[in-house]
């Protein structure tokens, strides 16, 4: 279980979250919508744990452990996975270099064998057929000259073999196309299980046709405002978030 | 541009003169002069003389010249080793290309035995310097083995010259291929004290292709000297492709000058690893002596502790229609040092030249330096000229990007200085080589640095 309570973070010493509160418990999907601004960036980043987000007040217990005491890669290796809202080009490190580390770093965090290079490229291989992508993708550089799509893409390949506990996608669905939105779709729904808890944090409730989220949260101006079914994005879309996005006295 | 400061003092004021500086050089030229390669060869012997006169005239390079301004020898000219090296009965390990032709020099003694030449194609030939010289056809060489150098910051070119104590000659005829063929220069550093002045001339005669790896490996603690030199004359539509390891000891000086003249629509393609040595000074010297040449120019240096790694280029648009890039990476840690200076030349008449530098320093630690100088002078008016340089920490937005996968930061970092460094290897077109490059890189960074490149 994901439990954020009362969080407030600085930015630049602006305050950004204003006591945010949110339980996700394992198996859920959940999604968080909100206008720009609201700081639903700065939360999937602040889990990740990014430098330049200055934590004032609250705690993030994951799974009975302070989320915020763990250095980035130990949140990693613990099963927490950001699909990037951008995710960054590596000149002159290939995917498959990149991913075996990756894959390895959790492998040894767990006291399992790491993957040698034959039994990686055959994990490799399978998840790309799945999320049809070219096994050629493994020798090029991560994420240079990928389209906008292609990148996505790749973070959902990423995702697929490190099979985290808690998946927080930041605007996975801005820049797809319906064909990439359908396989990047596709990916999460592989995913979901009783063992994994999914937060998607999304501008547009387009992506929600594809991924039924059980619980759909609006952020707004640092703070979950409401609270809803998956109705509760099909509202948002007809009303936009003017009126919902004031928050309750 | 001369973006960071050296850190070094001006040691000029501590050393001795130019003159009593070279005077161990000019003695230890002649303990040796009898038993140089082509000691009976009258226009050698000639031309020895008129380098060593030269050499002790100009002495050590000094600072005051604009090409040293950023390398100091003084203090390394007040004890540079003059003597040759001692015999080395080891059997060194020696990292070797499995499908190249081979000669492997210890302490600049030829090693038949860890030698390889019984695969030779035709119409090429290759010998150790001595036995080119015994031969009765030896005037090829002339014209290089009797180069005056003049250059006052060429000195160190000149003692090679009167030196020249072991070597090798490749002649290559019209069309002829060789493809790779690795020398070894490997030094057994023992005590140190030695001086060793390899020289190697390469001829690719019309439509000839070749392509030559030099490795130059110190084994040991000792403080020796290597100071090579190299020519190249690629003939038309010739290419060749000279790829270099320096892995020198931890206290050698390594002091290189290659100069290659093109002829037109000839090539020439270059990289360099540079990983060795307390100090070194690699220069590297292309014209494009006829019209719609081709020159290629790379090098990654990784220098840590107290090491100071020069790369130092001159290209010479002379006609029209040529073509070269330049590619220079670095990695400076700890006290390390790098300095990259390259000037392109663009003469009047070399119109539709294309020449492009990009010159890309990684900084890692507070007392790490780089020195970074493009010159270019361009007296043609219908050119592409361009040149870039960036001097910088590692990105922090990579570095997350890997710990958001659960990669520690050390490994991170070594894949990132590992992936900043290979791209001038990766442009090697010859697997067997840019696989030997690679794992060089891999061992000196401690981890695998591994194809599938990307």
């Amino acid at each position: 279980m994901i439990v954020i309570s009362n969080l407030h973070v600085l930015v630049d010493g602006k305050a950004i979250l204003r006591g945010l509160d949110l339980t996700i418990r394992p198996g859920e999907v959940h999604a968080i919508m909100g206008p720009n601004g609201a700081g639903k960036s700065t939360l999937s980043h602040v889990l990740a744990g990014r430098a330049g987000y200055e934590v004032t007040e609250g705690r993030i217990d994951y799974f009975g452990k302070d989320l915020l005491a763990m250095e980035p890669e130990e949140r990693a290796r613990e099963g927490l996975f950001l699909a990037f809202q951008y995710p960054v080009e590596i000149p002159g490190v290939a995917n498959a270099t990149f991913l075996k580390a990756a894959v390895n770093a959790v492998r040894r965090h767990r006291g399992e064998n790491e993957l040698d290079a034959m039994d990686f490229l055959k994990a490799a291989k399978a998840r790309m057929k799945a999320l049809k992508m070219d096994e050629k993708f493994l020798q090029r550089a991560v994420n240079v000259g990928f389209s906008g799509g292609e990148k996505k893409r790749n973070e959902i390949f990423q995702m697929a073999m490190l099979q985290p506990r808690f998946a927080v996608l930041d605007e996975t669905d801005s820049g797809l196309d319906i064909d990439a939105l359908r396989i990047v779709s596709d990916g999460v729904n592989g995913l979901r299980g009783p063992d994994r808890a999914i937060l998607m944090i999304t501008h547009y409730q387009r992506l929600l046709d594809y991924v039924k989220p059980d619980i759909v949260h609006v952020l707004a101006q640092g703070r979950i405002v409401r609270s809803g079914g998956p109705e509760l994005a099909l509202e948002l879309e007809e009303h936009g978030y003017g009126d919902i996005a004031q928050p309750a006295a | 541009m001369a973006t960071s400061p050296s850190r070094r003092p001006d040691a000029m004021a501590a050393s001795t003169t130019p003159i009593a500086q070279a005077a161990p050089q000019v003695a230890g030229y002649t303990a040796l002069r009898s038993r140089l390669p082509g000691a009976d060869l009258p226009w050698l012997g000639a031309a020895r003389e008129g380098n060593i006169e030269r050499f002790a005239a100009a002495g050590f390079p000094h600072p005051r010249l604009e090409a040293w301004k950023f390398t100091r020898l003084a203090q390394f000219a007040d004890k540079a080793p003059a003597d040759g090296a001692p015999e080395s009965a080891a059997t060194p390990a020696v990292d070797i290309i499995p499908t190249a032709h081979r000669l492997v020099f210890v302490n600049g003694r030829f090693r038949e035995d860890l030698s390889d030449l019984s695969r030779l194609p035709g119409n090429v030939a290759v010998a150790e310097l001595g036995q080119a010289l015994a031969g009765g056809d030896a005037g090829w060489l002339e014209p290089f083995l009797a180069e005056p150098f003049e250059e006052r910051a060429r000195s160190l070119a000149a003692l090679n010259g009167a030196r020249a104590d072991h070597g090798v000659a490749i002649r290559l005829g019209a069309g002829a291929v060789i493809d790779p063929i690795h020398l070894v220069f490997t030094a057994d550093a023992g005590q140190g004290g030695f001086a060793l002045h390899p020289r190697t001339v390469i001829v690719a005669e019309d439509g000839a292709s070749a392509t030559v790896v030099t490795s130059h490996v110190g084994q040991g603690d000792g403080a020796y000297w290597s100071n090579p030199v190299v020519q190249a004359r690629v003939g038309a539509h010739a290419v060749l492709r000279l790829y270099k390891l320096q892995a020198e000891g931890a206290a050698a000086h390594h002091t290189a000058l290659t100069t290659v003249d093109l002829a037109g629509h000839g090539c020439f393609h270059a990289a360099t690893l540079g990983l060795g040595s307390l100090l070194a000074r690699d220069e590297v010297a292309v014209r494009l002596g006829g019209p719609e040449a081709e020159c290629r120019l790379g090098a990654a240096a990784l220098a840590r502790g107290r090491q100071h790694l020069d790369a130092t280029w001159r290209l010479a648009h002379d006609h029209p229609g040529g073509n070269s890039s330049q590619l220079f990476k670095s990695v400076a840690d700890d006290h390390g040092h790098v300095v990259f200076q390259g000037a392109v030349g663009v003469a009047v008449d070399a119109q539709k030249t294309d020449a492009q530098q990009l010159c890309r320093h990684l900084l890692l630690s507070d007392g790490a330096a780089a020195d970074t100088k493009p010159e270019l002078e361009i007296l043609a008016d219908d050119v592409k000229c361009s040149h870039g340089a960036t001097i910088g920490d590692l990105d922090p937005a990579s570095l997350f990007y890997f710990q958001a996968r659960g990669i520690g930061i050390d490994e991170a970092r070594a894949l990132l200085v590992a992936a900043h460094l290979r791209e001038p290897i990766d442009q090697i077109e010859a697997e067997p080589v840019r696989q030997f490059l690679l794992a060089a890189l891999g061992r000196a960074l401690g981890h695998q640095v591994e194809e599938p490149s990307a």
